[in-house]
């Protein structure tokens, strides 16, 4: 089209319909420039002339704004980019082999918790019953994941992906309906699985797929096996407090561990499958399978089993309280470093300097900072704590960790660069403190809320809410186990190898401190924890595939 | 060809059925380039829009030929079944 820009107008004169083109032409341009903002900086120098040049050619005269199709294939393609899937092997392949095995998960979990655990009768409520019937708002949600299941078998892929999407809302809206009305809702965790699991179903059937009868016929039959056999679980391992009658501490965490069989069983294939034969060819036709259980993982180690009684080894005050949020950080994490794990494993050789320590060890320092500040105006009796207490021993062996860890990062090696050159990556070391800061701050706050039944003030005990705090270091030592890893395995000097090795050993040691001793409470996050550690060795074991 | 050009040729050669979204065309573009199989061959500016123009590598030429015998032999094995079909058809009428 060699006249692109948005005429029409027609019936204007030629001054004035001349003025309205350029107007829809630069609102046009303007929109198309917008969406580039998706892709990350470096993208948009290379490539977003070049693209903003064929989304002005296509457009059709009069048009004021891009299609919608467009602007979200464009948006989605940018978000792609930036999180490097375009470049990771299999990545795309594992999304779609996800899809179908996360909304069964999603519609089974919502089966069985509306049919065994939401009826009024079923145990003690708390507050007055939905429609009379149900002792949370649970089946609202419940009911929009069993339609998108449903959807998904008898529908198009457009509107199977309405249907999942209309979920994923119910879902996420369960909190604020609670929140403005005296209904209970489902727990948290489970709300965040449900979600994690439709945005997987999502992604992972992009318009224009078909899916297989088989694929449809397995979407029904996992769904209904997941509900069947978690009601048969708590038969046949009736829980601690008994039957259905708590709505997830026991219950929730049978069917988690359905779930992690799921995950387990896909690891499984994808481990059989990768060692069947030694060629390359053959491991990388592994490699979906590989993505698909690290994705699930995420979501699947959300949920239980959890049971908290008699189950520690350790005493509270010498260990971060290894709760129910400490169980999630450490699932969490765990997916993180596998999923990490596979990200190396490019469909093509990057070039560009290697991966640095120093964004990590930023990041590190500016969580230490966060919780430290935090932590110690809480010791105060500021923030919302209504005591002055003294600071718990076990966090300050936890931001001593993360100190020692942060620094690791941000040291530098003699011979790293000539005397006097700026300290490489500067920049990035302050954005990443900065980050780190920004973001443990308000997690810090919310776990304190979230510890006083979401109150904003008047908190009362300041040792066992500092323990749930710092249990957030988690996260940032995933973040350096993640970087440490991949320096380790690059040609380096003693000193930067030094300083990876004890990033690793020191975020590793603080894990085992924090989880070990509540081992038995890890739950379904052992599975994928052990699935994660098969898949990395099964995955690094061939140095010479890497990249290729 | 540039960018704009390969969305009205698959737009041309699908009889309009196929219409590729910028994101997902340079996304191809990316790993096609990234494989070896394409090259970008020159830059021009038309109407101020840049144009940059790529072309098949060997390698992408190698792979489309193989692509398209592989296609061929299905559509071929195809065919002939639907020969044999036919011919038993009449002999089960005739």
């Amino acid at each position: 089209m060699a006249d692109a820009a948005p005429t029409g107008g027609a019936g204007l004169t030629g001054a004035a319909a001349g003025l309205h083109q350029e107007r829809t032409g630069a609102a046009y341009a303007r929109g198309c420039r917008a969406l580039l903002l998706a892709y990350p900086r470096t993208y948009r120098a290379e490539r977003g002339e070049e693209i903003l040049s064929t989304l002005l050619d296509s457009a059709v005269p009069g048009q004021c704004l891009p299609r919608a199709a467009d602007a979200a294939d464009v948006v989605a393609a940018g978000l792609r980019v930036r999180l490097g899937t375009p470049s990771m092997a299999g990545f795309d392949a594992g999304l779609a082999a996800a899809a179908p095995i996360a909304l069964a998960l999603a519609a089974g979990i919502s089966a069985f918790a509306w049919w065994r655990v939401e009826p009024v009768g079923s145990g003690p409520s708390v507050a007055p019953a939905f429609l009379g019937l149900f002792r949370t708002i649970g089946p609202l949600a419940y009911l929009a994941w069993l339609i998108a299941a449903l959807a998904r078998v008898l529908l198009p892929v457009t509107a199977s992906r309405i249907a999942i999407g209309l979920a994923i809302g119910a879902t996420i809206a369960l909190p604020a309906v609670s929140g403005v009305t005296s209904y209970d809702r489902p727990p948290l965790w489970v709300v965040m699985a449900l979600s994690v699991f439709g945005v997987l179903a999502f992604a992972g059937s992009p318009i224009g797929t078909r899916p297989s009868v088989d694929e449809r016929i397995g979407v029904a039959v996992g769904a209904v096996g997941v509900a069947v056999v978690s009601s048969a679980l708590v038969e046949l391992w009736p829980p601690a407090g008994g039957g259905f009658g708590y709505y997830y501490q026991p219950t929730i965490a049978r069917v988690g561990a359905v779930v992690a069989g799921t995950v387990g069983g896909v690891a499984a294939y994808a481990l059989v499958k990768a060692a069947r034969s030694s060629d390359a060819q053959a491991k990388k036709a592994a490699q979906p399978w590989l993505w698909a259980t690290a994705l699930l993982g995420l979501p699947a180690g959300w949920l239980g089993p959890f049971d908290s009684a008699g189950l520690r080894i350790a005493a509270d005050s010498a260990v971060p309280h290894f709760g129910r949020l400490a169980q999630v950080l450490l699932a969490t994490s765990v997916a993180t470093v596998t999923i990490a794990g596979l990200a190396r494993r490019r469909t093509s050789v990057k070039t560009g300097p290697p991966p640095t320590l120093v964004p990590a060890g930023a990041a590190t320092i500016g969580a230490a900072v966060g919780l430290a500040w935090f932590l110690a105006l809480g010791a105060q009796g500021w923030l919302g704590f209504t005591e002055r207490a003294p600071m718990p021993a076990h966090v300050l062996v936890t931001l001593c960790a993360l100190a020692v860890a942060g620094l690791c990062g941000l040291a530098r090696p003699v011979g790293a660069g000539p005397v006097g050159a700026r300290p490489a990556g500067a920049r990035s070391a302050v954005r990443a403190f900065l980050v780190g800061v920004g973001l443990t701050v308000p997690a810090a706050w919310l776990v304190a809320a979230y510890d006083n039944g979401w109150t904003v003030g008047g908190w009362p005990h300041f040792a066992h809410t500092a323990a749930l705090v710092a249990t957030l270091a988690f996260l940032p030592f995933a973040v350096c186990v993640v970087a440490s890893l991949r320096r380790v395995a690059l040609r380096q000097t003693i000193g930067e190898r030094a300083a990876a090795v004890l990033m690793l050993t020191v975020s590793l040691a603080w894990v085992a401190y924090a989880a070990v001793p509540s081992v038995l409470s890890w739950g379904p996050v052992v599975v994928v924890l052990l699935s994660g550690c098969a898949v990395l060795g099964i995955t690094a074991s061939p140095r010479s595939s890497r990249g290729g | 060809m540039h960018g704009y050009g390969v969305i009205q040729e698959v737009i041309a050669l699908s009889d309009g059925r196929v219409r590729l979204r910028p994101g997902t065309l340079y996304g191809a573009l990316d790993r096609l380039v990234e494989q070896g199989l394409v090259v970008a061959d020159r830059e021009e500016v038309v109407d101020g829009r840049l144009r940059r123009y790529y072309r098949l590598t060997e390698d992408g030429a190698g792979t489309l030929e193989a692509e398209a015998k592989r296609l061929t032999s299905n559509a071929e094995a195809a065919v002939e079944r639907l020969r044999r079909r036919s011919s038993q058809v009449r002999l089960a009428h005739g």
